[in-house]
């Protein structure tokens, strides 16, 4: 039997899933992130997004014009280091 | 043993690994000392209990998360070593080597798709949600409750943010002309000596818009997040490989170029048996790093990897043509794509060509869209040590002069 190609380390995702997105009209790579949830995990796509964007384009025939959309915070932080954030902020900078 | 280390420095303290020692040299990323003391498993992924390890060793994978000090899911390659940490693996029900819910990968063989999975009936999907949250995931809640940390804030004129040679050649070209600058850097470089004011094991973690026109950048250091408002930004974070596509990419043993090269920077030797798929210089100064120590690397293609073979670890590496070749360490040269998310946040375009993405700005001077945010070297397609310091140096030119022209 075949190993799994696998995509997305973090999340656990296959080419196979890509595939099966892909062939259901999910042909940007946002709207694969969404079906699939490939980039949703540990390192938010710092592994995955150009595979996934290659993959895409091969697949689909079209590049992609956008990667996925990059929230904050871009690396793991603890809950601790944000918790202050908005205490005593001053109200207006300068 | 298939990895070793190369003389230079030998351990001296024990971290407590699972139970057992594991000999390390302070201050060495913990995963560093796991690979030399060749524990390569170092915990499971989420769903299907496949093996997991250390493929970066640059804070860019899921592969060396373990428990740490009783605080789940740190980077072990961020983490550095000190006499009596206590690493343990998790997300295991077993061991590392053997874990029962690895069944999980021989029963979806081809992936799960949770749009379609036992979703024929309400009290069917119920029960196997039940399950499902109990078996994937990542990690358990942490023994003690981490307390807030101080919020620093700091006003600076130019923030560069990465300290290769891009970044750094722009932040010392603007403190020698007297700009105020900082740089932040990622990794635990010792920067006393840059050149320029800068603060290691600081990591961009966001940049949001301010009301007065500023942005703010949020980094996040040892002690705590530090918010930045500079009126500048110069993005330098580099480019990195990223993965690829073959049967059994996910094993440990299976390493980038990068994380090669920052084995041996540290001494270690990553394998006596490798395999090396990939061209390029980088790969011919790596097979010469493993001749030095009699080590005779296999070469293929990239294009001809089939699969990668080995119930825990690599062991056997099969191309297209049918070759087979037993191996300890499978290096791949991944194709390269720009660190590009925190441009693209600070208004940068992102561009996709056909092996990633890059941030677009002008090879000239690192000049792009927003007028307050340049990027530099290999984030922005500069490719070379001295086309990215000259880019960098004529980009501090172009920030000075706006400054002196107010």
């Amino acid at each position: 039997m075949a190993d799994k190609i696998v995509v997305c380390r973090c999340e656990d995702v296959t080419l196979h899933e890509i595939e099966e997105a892909v062939a259901l009209g999910h042909d940007d790579l946002e709207s694969v992130k969404r079906y699939t949830g490939f980039g949703t995990g540990f390192c938010q796509g710092k592994q995955c997004v150009a595979l996934c964007a290659r993959l895409v384009s091969e697949l689909s025939g079209r590049a992609p014009s956008l990667p996925i959309t990059p929230r904050p915070p871009l690396h793991p932080t603890t809950i601790g280091h944000l918790a202050r954030l908005l205490e005593d902020r001053p109200e207006k900078k300068r | 043993m298939p990895a070793r280390r190369l003389g230079k420095g030998q351990p001296t303290i024990l971290l407590r690994v699972d139970g057992e020692d594991v000999p390390a040299i302070t201050g060495e990323p913990v995963a560093i000392a796991l690979y030399a003391a060749n524990r390569l498993v170092l915990g499971r992924s989420v769903k299907y209990h496949r093996p997991r390890g250390a493929a970066c060793f640059a804070g860019r994978c899921d592969g060396c998360l373990m428990r740490v000090d009783g605080v789940p899911s740190v980077r072990t390659c961020r983490a550095l070593a000190s006499s009596g940490r206590v690493v343990e693996t998790q997300n295991v029900l077993g061991s590392a080597g053997v874990d029962l819910l690895a069944a999980a990968d021989w029963f979806f063989p081809g992936g799960m798709n949770h749009h379609e999975m036992f979703t024929w009936a309400r009290p069917v999907n119920r029960a196997m949600q039940e399950i499902a949250r109990r078996v994937a995931g990542i990690g358990t809640l942490p023994d003690e409750v981490m307390p807030a940390t101080e919020v620093e804030r700091v006003r600076v004129d130019v923030l560069v943010i990465g300290a290769g040679v891009a970044g750094l050649a722009c932040a010392v070209a603007l403190h020698g002309k007297g700009v105020d600058v900082l740089v932040v850097e990622e990794e635990a470089k010792d920067l006393s000596q840059a050149g320029a004011p800068a603060r290691s094991s600081c990591v961009a973690i966001g940049v949001y818009d301010e009301t007065d026109g500023r942005r703010l950048v949020l980094a996040s250091g040892p002690r705590g997040v530090i918010e930045i408002a500079p009126r500048t930004i110069v993005i330098a974070q580099g480019a990195a490989e990223t993965a690829e596509a073959f049967e059994g990419n996910d094993k440990p043993g299976i390493l980038s170029v990068e994380a090669a090269e920052r084995l041996f920077a540290h001494a270690v030797l990553p394998g006596d048996k490798p395999v090396i798929a990939g061209d390029g210089e980088r790969v011919l100064r790596l097979v010469e790093l493993f001749e030095r120590h009699g080590v005779k690397p296999v070469r293929i293609e990239r294009d001809e990897l089939l699969r990668a073979i080995g119930r825990a670890s690599v062991r056997r590496v099969e191309t297209k043509s049918g070759a087979r070749h037993a191996c300890d360490v499978l290096i791949v040269l991944g194709r390269t794509s720009a660190c590009y998310e925190l441009g693209g946040q600070a208004g940068v375009e992102v561009h996709f060509d056909s092996d990633g993405f890059s941030l677009v700005a002008s090879p000239e001077d690192g000049s792009t869209r927003h007028p307050e945010v340049f990027v530099v070297g290999s984030a922005a397609s500069v490719r070379g040590e001295e086309s990215a310091r000259a880019q960098a140096e004529r980009t501090a030119d172009v920030i000075h002069a706006r400054r002196a022209h107010g």
